[in-house]
């Protein structure tokens, strides 16, 4: 990442914030409806980004190790054990199925 | 991560040392994987510093990162982290009137929505605005300095790390939030936004760039609204 590149990529996702956190009017911000929707999207994105990033290479669907690391942390979340002890054994287990020879 | 379908205890106590403790801890992992990718294709340490700190889209570095190491330019590089980062308008909107703000504070928030803070405050919403807003601060600021905390680390360590897929880091980030994923499917309405999101978004992995996919899995949630917003077992209803 260049000086340049650093500057224009802080910038962007600045306004990119800017945008969304302003954009809704006072009116539509109070509607039940939109509030509702609020509390919905960002589960949406926020399931689709773990799907993603345990799921895709690039532009291809894979199944590898990552897969069994991120089932344990959902298992692990469920059960309500606290969030660093499953980002460390979520860790641990990718790195040990990897050992293991997959993905 | 407490569930929303819990009884209001504790009205506006805050999460438990042990909780924001361990939050830390994976935001310093995220900060140090993070900056192992971004200093393979040659940043600058001050550059890695800057962008972890005042852009706060770790998605969008990798992303742009990525496009460089395939020997990619400039430009496209940043448009591709720009996609990436799209979401995070959405999530700053998100928060749009969730408690009263100055306009400093909407600044601040706006900026901060990352996964896990919008996760948490939601989470926290059936107990108050005073407890979302308290939720979202807590592991917003957790979530930012041990980020930055991690980048520092993961630049003075360099090459120790090496091949961060080998500990198991690139799982780090996604796991750091899969909580809020698993908690929706406590909820009838919750459970398609999540299944529907990650459904759209592996779909149209294939056919489109990198970051639009995420983008338009926002779109599940309309699916959403037609379902009952009730829990699976009516005993756990809030």
């Amino acid at each position: 990442m260049t000086a340049l590149g650093t500057l224009l990529f802080i910038v962007g996702v600045f306004a990119i914030r800017m945008v969304g956190g302003f954009s809704l009017s006072g009116v539509l911000a109070g509607n039940e409806r939109v509030t509702r929707l609020l509390l919905l999207m960002p589960l949406s994105i926020v399931s689709a980004v773990v799907a993603v990033q345990t799921f895709t290479k690039g532009t291809t669907l894979v199944l590898d190790a990552r897969a069994v690391g991120i089932a344990v942390a959902a298992i692990l979340s469920w059960r309500k054990v606290p969030l660093g002890v499953v980002v460390v054994i979520a860790a641990l287990t990718t790195a040990l199925v990897r050992q293991l020879g997959w993905g | 991560m407490t569930a929303a379908a819990q009884p209001a205890a504790e009205t506006v106590k805050g999460r438990g040392a042990l909780d924001l403790g361990t939050l830390l801890f994976a935001s310093i992992a995220i900060g140090i994987a993070v900056t192992s990718i971004l200093s393979g294709v040659g940043t600058s340490g001050w550059a890695v510093m800057a962008a972890c700190t005042f852009a706060y889209s770790g998605t969008g570095e990798v992303a742009y990162a990525s496009v460089i190491a395939a020997g990619g330019a400039m430009t496209p590089a940043l448009v591709a982290a720009m996609l990436v980062s799209s979401r995070f308008g959405l999530l700053a909107m998100s928060m749009t009137g969730r408690w009263k703000a100055p306009l400093w504070e909407r600044i601040v928030v706006a900026h901060l929505a990352s996964e896990v803070a919008v996760a948490a405050a939601i989470e926290a919403e059936p107990r108050g605005e005073r407890a979302a807003r308290r939720a979202f601060f807590e592991l917003a600021l957790c979530n930012t300095a041990g980020w930055i905390i991690g980048s520092a680390i993961g630049l003075a360590l360099g090459d120790v790390v090496g091949n961060t897929g080998r500990i198991g880091l690139d799982v780090v980030f996604p796991a750091s939030f899969v909580g809020a994923v698993v908690n929706g499917l406590r909820r009838k309405d919750s459970t398609v936004a999540v299944v529907a999101g990650a459904g759209a978004a592996l779909a149209l992995t294939p056919v489109l760039p990198p970051g639009l996919p995420v983008l338009l899995a926002a779109a599940a949630s309309l699916l959403a609204m037609a379902a009952p917003a009730e829990m699976w077992r009516k005993r756990a209803a809030s």
